[in-house]
């Protein structure tokens, strides 16, 4: 199959949260924080337009449309505007929104995908999710005995502990993550459509080619620490031992097609 | 607030009539205006409504501001359409727009109605779905108003303070993640 970058709805909507500087009267222009990742993805993905490499589902759209509308809706209630005033004007940012993802999704290719088949994938994908949470809540405790290994010459320099659990902790972040933000139905469904995109480009194209799901949801895409290298992708992992998707942030999604294609 | 079914009835009507002759009719536009007036009080009492849930009065707002705006591409069109060559080019468009608005009226006029209503989750989502296909459709005729639509007659300081709120809210639901 030729490989396909499945674009993810908090990717799509992280692109399209942008005002210019000149609307606003500012130096700089506002931005979602990850504008500048996301953006690249889609510049990348315009570059290479006549490849059809960024695809899409209605169920993606329709998810950012949805978070689109929980968070004006969190910020209506949270900030207490009044509503005479401010119904207008969330209803013009909610369009320029709006606007913004139509033109990315202008870069990706929708496609279709059988209903009766993805509804059959979410419940072995939910098996996963389950198992997985099980997993986490039955993780062995495993700084004290690691401590106990420090020479003792050592033991006085740091809070060995301390710094074994919290490696322990993000280490097994992707799944501790489960326990208390439970991957939601979208998720499912979402994971659903890209397993069976990826079954029929294989059966149709061929088994040489990968699917990657750009995202920055981390019940999908490994939890990264900044100042270390350590990685909590568990789920990750286990997404592409059982479905062979590979899920990842979208600057690493953009790297590893180049890389792919540079091998080839 | 009396329903405007029979608006909608004689846009139709006057669509199908242009279709067969070929040819253009004016008096279109005033039916629109009324449409578009019509959506303009419903957008008032979504906002002076205050018995009706926030988060419902403002997608009632929302939906139909939007349609609405739509509405006025299409009666703008409809004005331009011999300078433009549109004719009759404009009536296939508006065949294409005009039944989705219908369908988005006739979905929340009886909640509109009903302010002791409250939105389901699922109602909530039927109505987004339902606007998000008649702004493809609207998309795909040119009918969509554009960013600079959507910003004009906006303080450019309003215009920052809701996207800074709003690019913050959507940094902690993706960080949640």
């Amino acid at each position: 199959m030729k490989s396909r970058i499945f674009i993810d709805s908090c990717t799509l909507l992280s692109a399209s949260v942008f005002v210019s500087n000149k609307d606003i009267d500012e130096e700089t222009p506002l931005k979602h924080k990850f504008y500048e990742e996301c953006k690249e993805l889609f510049t990348f993905i315009q570059r290479n337009l006549a490849k059809r490499i960024g695809i899409i589902t209605s169920t993606v759209e329709n998810e950012a449309i949805g978070v689109l509308d929980r968070v004006i809706e969190g910020e209506l209630k949270a900030r207490g505007y009044s509503r005479s005033h401010d119904f207008e004007i969330f209803s013009r940012v909610f369009n320029i929104c709006d606007i913004k993802m139509r033109q990315l999704i202008m870069m990706l290719q929708r496609e279709p995908v059988d209903s009766v088949d993805v509804a059959m994938r979410i419940y072995s994908i939910r098996n996963m999710y389950e198992e997985m949470k099980k997993r986490a809540k039955s993780l062995p405790q495993v700084a004290k005995a690691k401590t106990k290994s420090v020479p003792s010459r050592l033991k006085s320099v740091l809070n060995w502990e301390a710094l074994y659990a919290w490696q322990d902790r993000f280490t097994h972040s992707q799944i501790l993550n489960l326990l208390y933000n439970p991957v939601d139905d979208e998720d499912l469904i979402i994971l659903a459509e890209a397993s069976h995109l990826k079954t029929i480009y294989n059966s149709t194209e061929g088994k040489n080619g990968n699917l990657y799901i750009a995202s920055k949801d981390r019940h999908f895409v490994p939890v990264r620490s900044i100042r270390t290298t350590y990685e909590g992708r568990e789920i990750t992992d286990e997404i592409l031992r059982r479905f062979g998707i590979i899920c990842e942030h979208p600057k690493r999604v953009k790297d590893l097609y180049i890389a792919e294609k540079s091998v080839k | 607030m009396p329903n405007r079914t029979n608006s909608f009835e004689t846009v139709f009507n006057k669509l199908n009539e242009m279709e067969r002759s070929q040819s253009i009719d004016p008096s279109i536009v005033e039916d629109f205006k009324l449409l578009e007036k019509h959506f303009s009080e419903i957008e008032k009492e979504c906002v002076s409504a205050t018995e009706r849930k926030l988060e419902d009065a403002f997608l009632l707002f929302h939906v139909m501001r939007s349609s609405r705006m739509i509405l006025e591409r299409a009666h703008s069109r409809f004005i331009d359409a011999r300078e433009r060559h549109e004719n009759p080019v404009i009536v296939d468009l508006s065949k294409m727009v005009v039944p989705r608005i219908y369908d988005m009226y006739n979905l929340v006029i009886p909640i509109f109605h009903d302010k002791k209503h409250v939105l389901s989750s699922s109602e909530r989502s039927a109505i987004l779905t339902r606007l998000k296909i008649l702004r493809d459709i609207a998309s795909t005729t040119s009918m969509l108003p554009s960013v600079d639509d959507e910003k004009k007659g906006i303080l450019k300081s309003e215009l920052r303070s809701r996207f800074h709120g709003l690019a913050d809210s959507l940094q902690a639901t993706v960080d949640e993640e």
